[in-house]
């Protein structure tokens, strides 16, 4: 046993260069795969939405109708499970810096409509789940009008075909019964064809009044 | 800048966490990165601390004591969340017993992501907080009252956790 | 007659890192019995098991203690490429156990300084811990991360380490090694060690074996434990395993194994480097979800961890539970603070190397 076993070390340690990495001062040097946050290259995203279903912590939005890619760094625990599922591997991670903040925040990536360059914004929470509900309105609202218009024209053309169906029934009744008075039968069709074919305009025509109640 | 913000003492505490940032938190203090060049000292007593350094997705039974923690150290003081759990609850989140993050408890001036957070982040969070501590000094030295930010904490305590809201479960916790 | 006085110890203490409670039963100076009050880190996490898919849950499981991390990841992993059936190409398994044992090496210095601090020898505390940041530095160039390494994935590895790089590895633990022959020396020989650690929470084998003791702690009191000797994995592929055991019992023989553990890890990862094969490290899962109950083992730095998932054909898993080393070490803490001086209760908490946060999920 003695005393003073690590003594060689401390006196050695006195007269050898230090072992401190004086950050800030000298800046930060990352290795080739070390983690960092996550960024998204938004020319090369196709919005398919993977590394949103991927991520453990559900920190990725990803909007398709909007052309948004929203990620939470506070939330993101830089497991790298978006970056190795990306199609289009436009997500990087390899030694990015994280920031540190005075308010949570979430950032979002969009193209601006006056300019073709990535725009990146970093939103408070309150702000931007404001806005992407407000985008939401707008989208809901013009999807809910197309839904409304496509269900007309089905509607219109249902009717149509019913109404020329029974059309097409009542000719070849008649047909049959002129074909019994052969001689008044050409007059007789050929009323009936006018008649029919008006009567199918007239049911036509309610169907077309009825839209516009609809989509109004 | 006063001495208090040329030699902040650190206290720590574990709120819940994996203990990934807690070594971290102990490696910045190791001869790799030594922030005791900026004379920061990690001390054991919340009386003679500054900085409050919370880790961990705050779980119930923690509640009280980070209160009590808080409560017991001196004006001026900043808290800062390290990591992703104390930031949000991180991948706890969905969590029964989690409550969600630092926020919900106390009122939080830094919030440094990361997980497990790098011993320079915790360096950029303690500078930041410096410049906080200088702040809230002066205030208190022209007599102003600078009111903590306290917004997330009452968002946050809305949310129902077994069909009671976080604030009532923070209000009733006790040490037993 | 003495009075009996209750002393509350934790959660929040400078010598602990993590949140504990203990009830202190004295009679001047000495414990008489110690009532534990847990409950502090308990997340919860394995029901959510039920809410993430199960080729996600990896990224949960291997948050559940940041020093053992790797071990969690390796033993879930493991757990439901049984259950499935999934092959794992040999690479993969010597990749993934040299991390463990660089895993291993990587708490065994921390535990090292930990105990240095909490006998008041600091300077001790920074030499171990600056030999850690050795270990570090590999893990951040191989897999990007310093704790949480986020590599270990259901059917494999998610990176691979070629062999140039490899042999760099074997040179810097050398390195580790010769700074590591001075601190040894300290623990080992140094006088004002031996009295803080020489007595200090005494165990006999009958007593270890009663307890059924797990890991270091139960080799120190002459256990033969470690589940590194059935050879799963790439350990089959090793020439010979001993695991290290002593007789003594107290605090300095915990000590002295878990110093040898260090050395022969070592030794372990040069051997396995030797034989790597090359070939792919990843075979992606495919077929059906996993349907059954499956039951794997790992040797954690702190001991042997049991690992069961439990399947029911969906994509979330019905079960995952994990016994971890320091819930079943937690008796023989209650048994060795049992008449021990007040000022040898942090140095026995730390002796038994406890990972709170693994206990308590």
């Amino acid at each position: 046993m003695g005393l003073f076993k690590l003594g060689g070390v401390s006196v050695k340690n006195l007269f050898s260069k230090p072992a401190t990495k004086t950050y800030p001062a000298e800046p930060f040097e990352p290795y080739e795969r070390t983690k960092g946050k996550i960024v998204v290259e938004l020319d090369k995203c196709i919005f398919c939405k993977l590394c949103m279903r991927g991520c453990p912590t559900e920190a990725i939005d990803v909007d398709k109708d909007a052309k948004l890619w929203q990620i939470d760094h506070f939330l993101c625990v830089q497991c790298g499970d978006c970056v190795r599922r990306c199609p289009k591997s436009c997500l990087h991670q390899a030694g990015m810096w994280e920031n540190v903040a005075t308010m949570r925040q979430c950032e979002v990536n969009e193209f601006a409509a006056d300019s073709p360059d990535q725009l990146v914004v970093s939103m408070s929470y309150g702000q931007a789940a404001a806005e992407r509900a407000q985008k939401d309105e707008v989208a809901q609202k013009r999807i809910a009008e197309e839904k409304a218009r496509k269900a007309a024209e089905k509607a219109a053309k249902a009717a149509a075909k019913a109404a020329a169906e029974e059309e097409a029934a009542k000719a070849a009744v008649e047909e049959e019964a002129a074909k019994a008075d052969a001689p008044k039968a050409e007059d007789a069709t050929e009323s009936d064809a006018s008649a029919a074919f008006d009567a199918s305009a007239g049911a036509a025509e309610p169907s077309e009044s009825d839209a516009p109640k609809a989509e109004g | 800048m006063s001495s208090t913000g040329k030699s902040p003492w650190i206290v720590h505490y574990d709120g819940s966490s994996c203990n990934g940032c807690d070594i971290e938190v102990l490696a910045a203090t190791t001869p790799l990165y030594d922030v005791e060049r900026f004379g920061v000292v990690n001390t054991g007593n919340p009386k003679h601390a500054d900085i409050l350094l919370i880790t961990g997705s705050v779980n119930e039974q923690n509640v009280p004591v980070v209160k009590q923690i808080y409560e017991q150290m001196m004006e001026p003081k900043v808290v800062i969340a390290c990591g992703a759990c104390a930031c949000s609850g991180g991948i706890f989140r969905d969590c029964y017993n989690t409550l969600g993050g630092a926020d919900v408890v106390v009122p939080v001036d830094v919030y440094a992501p990361g997980c497990a957070i790098r011993p320079e982040t915790i360096i950029d969070a303690v500078v930041k907080g410096i410049e906080i501590l200088e702040q809230k000094r002066k205030a208190l030295k022209n007599k102003t009252l600078v009111e903590p930010d306290v917004s997330r904490m009452q968002s946050a305590r809305d949310k129902v956790v077994d069909g009671q809201t976080v604030a009532e479960i923070a209000s009733n916790s006790t040490l037993e | 007659m003495s009075n009996k006085t209750v002393i509350p110890f934790g959660p929040q203490h400078p010598v602990l890192p993590e949140p504990i409670h203990l009830d202190l039963v004295l009679e001047d100076e000495k414990v008489v019995q110690a009532v534990p009050q847990l409950g502090f880190i308990h997340r919860g996490l394995e029901k959510i098991v039920e809410k993430r898919d199960y080729l996600h849950f990896v990224y949960v499981a291997e948050r559940i203690c940041g020093i053992c991390s790797f071990g969690h990841s390796l033993g879930y992993s493991q757990a439901v490429e049984g259950l499935m059936g999934v092959e794992v190409p040999e690479r993969a398994e010597y990749l993934r156990d040299i991390w463990q044992e660089l895993s291993r090496i990587h708490s065994h210095l921390l535990w090292l300084g930990l105990l240095a601090d909490g006998f008041g020898y600091e300077n001790l505390f920074q030499q171990a811990w600056r030999l850690r940041e050795i270990v570090l530095n590999i893990f951040e160039k191989t897999t990007g991360g310093r704790v949480i390494l986020s590599v270990c994935n259901i059917g494999g590895v998610n990176r691979d380490i070629d062999n140039d790089e490899l042999r760099a590895i074997c040179d810097d633990l050398d390195k580790l090694l010769d700074g590591y022959k001075p601190i040894t020396e300290t623990f080992l020989d140094d006088a004002s060690v031996h009295s803080r650690l020489d007595g200090v929470g005494y165990l006999s084998k009958e007593e270890a074996e009663d307890l059924s003791l797990v890991g270091p702690f139960g080799r120190a009191s002459g256990l033969d434990n470690d589940i590194r000797s059935i050879g799963m994995g790439a350990y089959g592929k090793l020439a010979a395993f001993e695991p290290q055991l002593s007789n003594i019992g107290d605090g300095y023989a915990r000590t002295e194994v878990r110093i040898n553990e260090v050395v022969q890890s070592v030794q372990i990862i040069k051997e396995l480097v030797s034989k790597i094969p090359d070939g792919p490290v990843y075979n992606k899962p495919k077929g059906n979800p996993p349907e059954g109950r499956f039951l794997t083992r790992v040797e954690q730095p702190r001991g042997e961890a049991v690992y069961y998932v439990k399947g029911n054909g969906s994509k979330f898993l019905e079960r995952f539970r994990v016994r971890t080393p320091t819930s079943q070490n937690l008796a023989g803490l209650l048994k060795i603070l049992q008449g021990c001086d007040y000022a040898d209760v942090p140095l026995n908490i730390l002796t038994i190397d406890p990972c709170i946060s693994c206990t308590e999920r």
